[in-house]
Formats: structure tokens, C-alpha cells, sequence
């Protein structure tokens, strides 16, 4: 027997972004690229907690960023993309494309929680094994926590929210591989100035302006270790300022009137603490490159 | 009087120097109205204006008692607005249920249960119950097309537009969507696109035929078959003088014409025969339509 139709109820605002949003972060949370990505994350997270050569503050942050980050922004990308062939019918319901995207970038809270979850087992792990002082360079516990949440929760972030405002814009075929490439592109040049260079505000500004940059390096068999320059808790505003722009973009695809001019205006706020925070990343915290042995002393780094 | 659900006044719609619609005025009301024409005729452009994906660049469209003027105004349509496009694809991996979840969700379906509810009535409607957690992608053209017709079926919406229902159905679950859209039809403005005359023929109470972005017929379906009366007669070779002919399953030719010879078997028209003849009739002379 059919049953009797039925109407929804004028819903509540934002009852349907709510719902929408539970939707794709299910896919998000069920996608075989994300699941590989983080069960592929599991096995360097595990090895690092209780290795005591680990890099604290260093590559073991790069795990999240690439296996979850980067994979996840490709998984975003597919995920906004995959409705484009129902667009016809899309237009013609009552949602408004400004909250189909909404409720995407909300999906991003489920590789964000990933990042989360590895922020936690690193603390866990730093709590339970405690490396030497030496291990952290010269940051203190503040900065430690502010590098290794932009190393992770930031990445994890920040990544599939690109992705998504990619997905939104991009009318190319294999616009995933050109994100990664441009992305993984522009993190690798900032590595590589930062590599060839002690400090100075190029160098410095070049490495921080990317989504993703170490504070810590070790040297040849952990004999020393690099602390870079710049201010990692500034760092990290710049990095939620990213992550707002990205958001943004996203929304403004297909945003009209009112909306629209709120979103620029919101776009606006987070340029202007983003360029605040760059500014102040740039020019704060260690001005030089300094080395930090296992015996304590601080020197200065040796031009490469 | 029946006030009209769907009111069009001068509506013209260009792309580029090409004008798709030129001051087409319409009032519908509740029932099905079969909207025909050749390709290019602008039947696609009227209903995407009609489904609110387009926008009309002149002339007024008023819908369900709003005039689209404000974005409130057109989702107030939409809420009330089941949308079949002419091709839908679907998300990867989707299944059918689940594509059809995915629109009620955007179609303002917060509760869970009676969202689950809605969408089986829809896919039990379409007979695709049985088949509604197989991948969309290992179902048939004509299973596919039934899943896009559930979902605009979703909410049993009081304007139903549909841009070539029929399109990879066979014979059997044509009929069943007949069967489906005019029960759906008893409560609402149902307006469907197609080339298919028979559908029309069994389906609707009322035809347009649109040629060049213009209205060309607008009546009942009764009237645009009366005019062909006395037009259509069999033979057992092609007439020279009829406007077309073809032949049949019996050997004989059926001819379409000005008139039939006086001599000749003239047999009752379908919709089929008075849509051929008035279309000639742009180019040749005019058909008159009994009142």
C-alpha cells in the first residue's frame, strides 16, 4: 500500500544546514581515500610516540599534514564536485547553494578531529615518555602547543576547506592534481628558501606565508637541532585566517545580494587579521636560526 | 474561476542573439498540460524558467502566487516545486535511496524517520522499492529515470515540472508513470515537456505547442485533434499531395494532408497526425482549431 504523501515543515534556520551538514560529514567520514589517509597516518603516529629520536616538533607534524590534510582537501574536492552532474536539479529546491557549501566546509570537522586525535596522542605521548628538554629547541610550552596544533588541527583543517572552495571554482578536469601540486608546490618553495637561509625577513616571510612549515629541524643524527624563525602562535592566527579566507571563497560561489556582501565583508575582517598576524609571525619570535645541542647550549646556526 | 497556479505575461528569454522565448503568455491551472514542440523550440528554456532555474529577461512569471522578484519569493516556490531536468546525473556511489535522502534533504526534510518515510513513498511510487539500495550507476536508463522522477515527486509538490518523463521507458512502466502522474495531477499544476504525442494523447487535458520561442497552440487536446478531421486517410501508396505520409504496420501508407481525396479511406486523427499538420501549417497554410 502507498503510503500518504507528506510536506516538510518550513524548517528553522539553520535546521537544514545542520542536517546537510551531518550528511556530507558522514561521506566525508565514510570516503575510502580519507580512511586510507588516516589509517595510513596511524602507523608513523604510533611508531613516533615512544621513539625517543623522534622529531617532538619537527617531520612527525608532516604525517597529519599529508595524510590527512592533503588527502583530505582531494576527498573535499571530490566530495564538492561529485553533485555537479544533479546541478539542474539542485537549482530548483529550496536550499540555497551558499548552505549546500556551508554544509561542506561544517564537514571538514571530521579530518579536523583527526588532527585533533593525533594532537592528543602526541601530547599523551610527550606527557608519558617525556623526551630531553633539549628536544624542543628553544620553545617554550606555549609555543610547542601552537606549532604542533598548525602542524596538525590546522592542516587538517585548512586543507579540505581549499578543497572545497577548489571544488566550488575550478571547472577543469584533474583539478584535484592541481591543487595538490600548486599546494605541496608553494609549501616545498618556502621549505627550500628556509633550508638555504638562517633567517632574514624574506626568508622568513617566504617560509610563513605558506599553510604549512616546520619550527624544528634536526641536524645529522639528532646531535643538534634547529629552532627557525618566526612566531609560532602568530603563525597560527594566520593559519585560522587562511582557513576563514578559504571558507569564504567557498561560500561566495553563487552567493548573491545580501549574502554576498556579508560574506566580503567577512572576507575583509579575515584578510586584514591574516595580513595582522603574517606581519607579526614574520618579524616575532627568534629573528636568527639558532642551534640547540644536547648539553643545552645555544649557538647560532651556521649558514648552509 | 480557477485562479491560475502558473501565470506567464510577455515572457521572453535570449541567449546570446538567439531568442529561445519570445512573449509567450500562459495561465495554468490544476491538471496536466503537455507542452510540445520540434528541438529548438524552447519547451526546455520554459520549463527551467517555469522550474525556477532560469530567469526570464522580460515579461512576468508568477508561480504559485509569487513573483520570483525576491530570493524569498523563490524559495517559497521551491518549497512547493518538484523539478524533473531534461538529463540528471547522479553522485558517484549513490544509491537510489540515497540520492533521493540527499534531495529531501535539501528539500527541508530535518526529521530523519519521516524523511525515510517520504522517500519510500516516492520510490514505491516509481516501482523501485525493490531496488532502492542497488548503485544508482548498476541500474537501467529507464530505472535511473525513475529515480530522477521520485525525487521531484518528493513532498507531492502542487507544480510538478517535467522535461521528458518518458525517455527510456519501455511500454509497461510508461503506462505505470501515467498512472502515477495523474494521480499526482488531481491536486496539482503538472506541466511536462516531451516528443512523445501519444503521452500527451493519454495524459493530459490540455497541449501547447510552442514553435520558435513562440505559443503556436494552446487548448485541449480534443481540439487540436478535431481540427485534423477529414486530414488523415490511408492508401496503398504515398500521396504526392499530403504534407506527410508513412507507411504502417499494414502495408498501407497513412497520409497527413490539406485534405483527403474524395475517394480516399479516411480514417479518425490522433494527436500525432493534428501536431504534424499543425506544424506543416507554419510552412504551408493554416489548420483551423474548432473552438
Amino acid at each position: 500500500m502507498t503510503a500518504v504523501a507528506t510536506r516538510p515543515r518550513v524548517p528553522a534556520p539553520g535546521s537544514t544546514l545542520r542536517v546537510l551538514a551531518g550528511v556530507e560529514a558522514r561521506r566525508f567520514a565514510r570516503h575510502p581515500l580519507f580512511l586510507a589517509g588516516v589509517a595510513t597516518c596511524v602507523i608513523p603516529t604510533v611508531t613516533a610516540a615512544n621513539d625517543a629520536n623522534s622529531d617532538v616538533l619537527g617531520g612527525d607534524g608532516f604525517f597529519p599534514a599529508l595524510l590527512v590534510g592533503v588527502v583530505s582537501m582531494v576527498v573535499a574536492y571530490q566530495l564538492t564536485r561529485s553533485t555537479r552532474r544533479s546541478a539542474e536539479a539542485l537549482h530548483a529546491v529550496p536550499t540555497a547553494a551558499t548552505t549546500r557549501t556551508g554544509a561542506l566546509c561544517l564537514a571538514c570537522v571530521v579530518p579536523a578531529a583527526a588532527g585533533v586525535l593525533w594532537l592528543a596522542v602526541k601530547l599523551i605521548a610527550i606527557h608519558r615518555w617525556p623526551p630531553q628538554p633539549w628536544m624542543f629547541g628553544t620553545f617554550g610550552l606555549g609555543d610547542r602547543f601552537a606549532i604542533l596544533a598548525g602542524e596538525s588541527v590546522l592542516a587538517c583543517l585548512g586543507a579540505p576547506l581549499l578543497g572545497v572552495a577548489a571544488g566550488r571554482w575550478l571547472r577543469i578536469r584533474g583539478g584535484a592534481v592541481l591543487l595538490v601540486a600548486g599546494v605541496t608546490g608553494w609549501v616545498t618553495a618556502g621549505f627550500a628558501v628556509a633550508l638555504n637561509s638562517t633567517g632574514g625577513l624574506l626568508a622568513t616571510g617566504l617560509r610563513l606565508s605558506t599553510p604549512f612549515t616546520v619550527f624544528l629541524t634536526s641536524g645529522k643524527g639528532y646531535r643538534s637541532l634547529d629552532s627557525w624563525t618566526g612566531s609560532p602562535w602568530w603563525y597560527l592566527l594566520w593559519l585560522v585566517a587562511l582557513c576563514g579566507l578559504a571558507t569564504i571563497a567557498a561560500l561566495l560561489h553563487g552567493a548573491t545580494g545580501g549574502t554576498r556582501t556579508r560574506l566580503l565583508r567577512v572576507g575583509a575582517l579575515f584578510v586584514i587579521v591574516g595580513l595582522l598576524a603574517y606581519g607579526l609571525a614574520v618579524t616575532g619570535g627568534l629573528r636568527r636560526t639558532v642551534t640547540v645541542h644536547p648539553d643545552g647550549t645555544r649557538t647560532a646556526a651556521a649558514a648552509r | 474561476m480557477i485562479r491560475p497556479t502558473v501565470e506567464l505575461i510577455g515572457v521572453g528569454k535570449r541567449f546570446g542573439g538567439t531568442a529561445a522565448l519570445d512573449g509567450v503568455d500562459l495561465a495554468l491551472t490544476p491538471g496536466i498540460t503537455g507542452l510540445l514542440g520540434p528541438n529548438g523550440a524552447g519547451k526546455t528554456t520554459l520549463l527551467r524558467i517555469l522550474a525556477t532555474v532560469l530567469a526570464a529577461d522580460e515579461g512576468v512569471v508568477r508561480l504559485l502566487d509569487h513573483d520570483l522578484a525576491t530570493p524569498q519569493d523563490r524559495t517559497a516556490v521551491r518549497r512547493r516545486l518538484g523539478y524533473l531536468p531534461q538529463e540528471l546525473g547522479f553522485p558517484r556511489g549513490f544509491s537510489a535511496f540515497r540520492f533521493v535522502d540527499y534531495m529531501a534533504v535539501l528539500k527541508e526534510w530535518g526529521s530523519a524517520p519521516a524523511r525515510h518515510a517520504e522517500v519510500r513513498r516516492v520510490l514505491e511510487q516509481v516501482d523501485l522499492a525493490t531496488l532502492a539500495t542497488k548503485r544508482i550507476s548498476t541500474l537501467s536508463g529507464g530505472q535511473r529515470r525513475r529515480v530522477a522522477l521520485a525525487q521531484a515527486l518528493l513532498g507531492a509538490p502542487d507544480l510538478l515540472v517535467l522535461d521528458e518523463p518518458t525517455t527510456g521507458l519501455d511500454p509497461e512502466q510508461r503506462v505505470a508513470l501515467r498512472r502515477v502522474l495523474a494521480e499526482t495531477a488531481r491536486a496539482a499544476t503538472l506541466v511536462l515537456a516531451t516528443h512523445q504525442t501519444e503521452d500527451v494523447a493519454a495524459l493530459c487535458d490540455r497541449v501547447i505547442v510552442l514553435s520558435g520561442g513562440h505559443v503556436q497552440f494552446d487548448g485541449r487536446v480534443a481540439q487540436l485533434v478535431a481540427a485534423a478531421t477529414g486530414r488523415v486517410w490511408l492508401a496503398d501508396a504515398p500521396d504526392p499531395a499530403a504534407q506527410a505520409s508513412w507507411r504502417t504496420g499494414s502495408g498501407r501508407y497513412r497520409n497527413v494532408g490539406k485534405a483527403a481525396p474524395s475517394a480516399a479511406e479516411v480514417v479518425d486523427p490522433t494527436l500525432e497526425d493534428a501536431y504534424l499538420l499543425l506544424r506543416g501549417a507554419t510552412t504551408s497554410d493554416s489548420i483551423e482549431v474548432p473552438a
